[in-house]
């Protein structure tokens, strides 16, 4: 069965037949489908897949935080994705649906925007050194604004990205609801700035836990184990 | 100005005495409700852009319908942008007759539409087309009824698609159940929602996202503000929204 979390810019794939998944751009799709039959999908461009099934991302992500709550351990939690287009929040509080939100507009394109802008900057995240400036930024748009004023100051591009990738940890945790554990799923929990940013920002108050890059993928195959007999007639 | 009124056009919830008695006098006149947006793309470069798609609508109806006679809705029981509106349409149609209406009924209609079993949907058109019929006693009250699972608080949406999300056993809340009890200015009935999943929706660059989003705190509803049609991550917001909602309720996580 192959899975596929379908970002705006990147797909995550995992085949549990081969055991092997990968991070393919979003613009060789065409490419993967002529060797890849898709089952199961979520994220924005999940439809380009022909999948079988498409999954919602807000429920993904909770079947993400599934996987680890054996204990009842996540029976409360935040989890947010922060991915390239937007930023997607779950609560639950002692087992039960709290509330969601999903941002789009202010708050959106953070993932898009840093990878763009280290790319137009030659940078990687490794090159990027934690501290703690913070840029206070509501978009990807209005960051790359903040980002130059910083820059025609004489600021240092490094710095000033790390700035920026700061602002957007900041606002992404004020948009979770500043909760004293955090979930982080997405793209961004591979970048060690926003990372240690929003470690910064729990402090001593409670936990950070990344759930990686590939959680929206372990969420769907929960999601299906726990709905064979629905999805039965989906042969899937 | 023309003497036969063909065409009476109204916006919000016009006071009853004023739709009988403009009913009376031009009984084969027809009514249009100049919220409705009968093109889904209104244009306009009177108004700024930051103006809620409702108001950009009347304005753009009333350049297409071309009504004889406007029954206007302002203040409390409409909006403030309408009070506005209503100047700057006087100042560019000075041949149309507006009414002016700042409707404080307070006699109810009661609201079997708003918590009926019909598909959300079908409760929508029927609260805002029955406006005129409700006000001249003309409407079916024997309705089926159904205890509510999910709540929908807000406005008419400019884009009705958004309705098709929800099951039907969604009651509708906010102005809208204001619209069908015909009392546009009842504060109290439109903070009411029962205790149930609710999405609060608000038009973008309406007042009314103030009380849609203090409500959602207070309620741990889902705030949706929307700008003209759905876009798919709202569209995504509020199904899973509902989808998680309903596990909570089935007690399966």
């Amino acid at each position: 069965m192959i899975f596929v979390d379908a970002g705006s810019t990147y797909a995550k794939y995992y085949d549990d037949i081969k055991q092997e998944r990968a991070v393919i751009n979003i613009r060789d799709f065409k490419q993967f489908l002529k060797t890849h039959s898709v089952d199961v999908a979520t994220g924005h461009s999940a439809k380009v897949f022909k999948p079988k099934l498409i999954l919602n991302e807000l429920v993904v992500l909770k079947e993400a935080v599934s996987v680890l709550n054996t204990d009842g351990k996540f029976d409360s939690f935040t989890a947010i994705d922060v991915g390239s287009r937007d930023i997607k929040v779950v609560k639950y509080k002692d087992a039960k649906f709290e509330n969601c939100d999903w941002n789009t507009a202010c708050g959106a394109m953070v993932g898009f925007t840093v990878d763009l802008l280290m790319k137009y900057f030659s940078v990687t995240a490794s090159d990027l050194v934690y501290k703690s400036k913070t840029a206070d930024v509501t978009c990807g748009l209005l960051g790359i604004t903040r980002l130059f004023d910083e820059l025609a100051k004489g600021d240092d591009i490094k710095e000033g990205l790390s700035m920026l990738i700061n602002g957007m940890a900041k606002f992404a945790y004020s948009f979770s609801g500043k909760p004293s554990t955090l979930l982080l799923s997405g793209g961004m929990s591979e970048n060690h700035i926003f990372v240690k940013h929003l470690q910064a920002l729990i402090g001593d108050r409670g936990h950070f836990i990344s759930l990686g890059r590939y959680s929206l993928i372990d969420g769907m195959q929960h999601y299906v184990q726990n709905n064979k007999e629905n999805l039965a007639t989906l042969n899937i | 100005m023309k003497t036969e009124v063909m065409k009476i056009g109204f916006t919000g919830i016009p006071n009853s005495q004023l739709i009988n008695k403009y009913y009376n006098k031009y009984p084969n006149a027809k009514w249009i409700d100049l919220d409705v947006p009968y093109v889904l793309n209104p244009q306009t470069d009177t108004l700024p852009q930051t103006t809620c798609n409702i108001i950009k609508t009347i304005l753009n109806n009333i350049y297409t319908e071309r009504p004889d006679l406007v029954l206007f809705s302002i203040g409390y029981a409409k909006c403030d942008t309408a009070t506005f509106l209503a100047k700057v349409i006087k100042e560019e149609f000075p041949d149309l007759k507006i009414i002016i209406d700042d409707n404080k009924d307070i006699k109810s209609f009661g609201t079997p539409i708003s918590s009926s079993n019909l598909p959300l949907l079908e409760k929508f058109k029927l609260i805002t087309e029955q406006v005129v019929d409700r006000a001249i006693g003309k409407i079916d009250r024997n309705i089926k009824q159904s205890m509510p699972s999910f709540g929908f608080w807000g406005v008419p949406p400019f884009d009705f698609d958004i309705l098709k999300l929800f099951p039907n056993n969604t009651h509708v809340y906010g102005w809208t159940r204001l619209m069908e009890n015909g009392t546009p200015n009842n504060l109290d009935l439109e903070m009411y929602v029962d205790n149930v999943p609710t999405v609060f929706f608000t038009q973008s660059f309406c007042s009314k996202g103030i009380l849609a989003k203090s409500l959602a705190h207070k309620h741990n509803g889902l705030f949706v503000e929307v700008d003209g049609k759905l876009d798919n991550s709202t569209r995504a917001k509020i199904e899973a929204f509902l989808e998680l909602s309903a596990i909570e309720k089935r007690g399966i996580l």
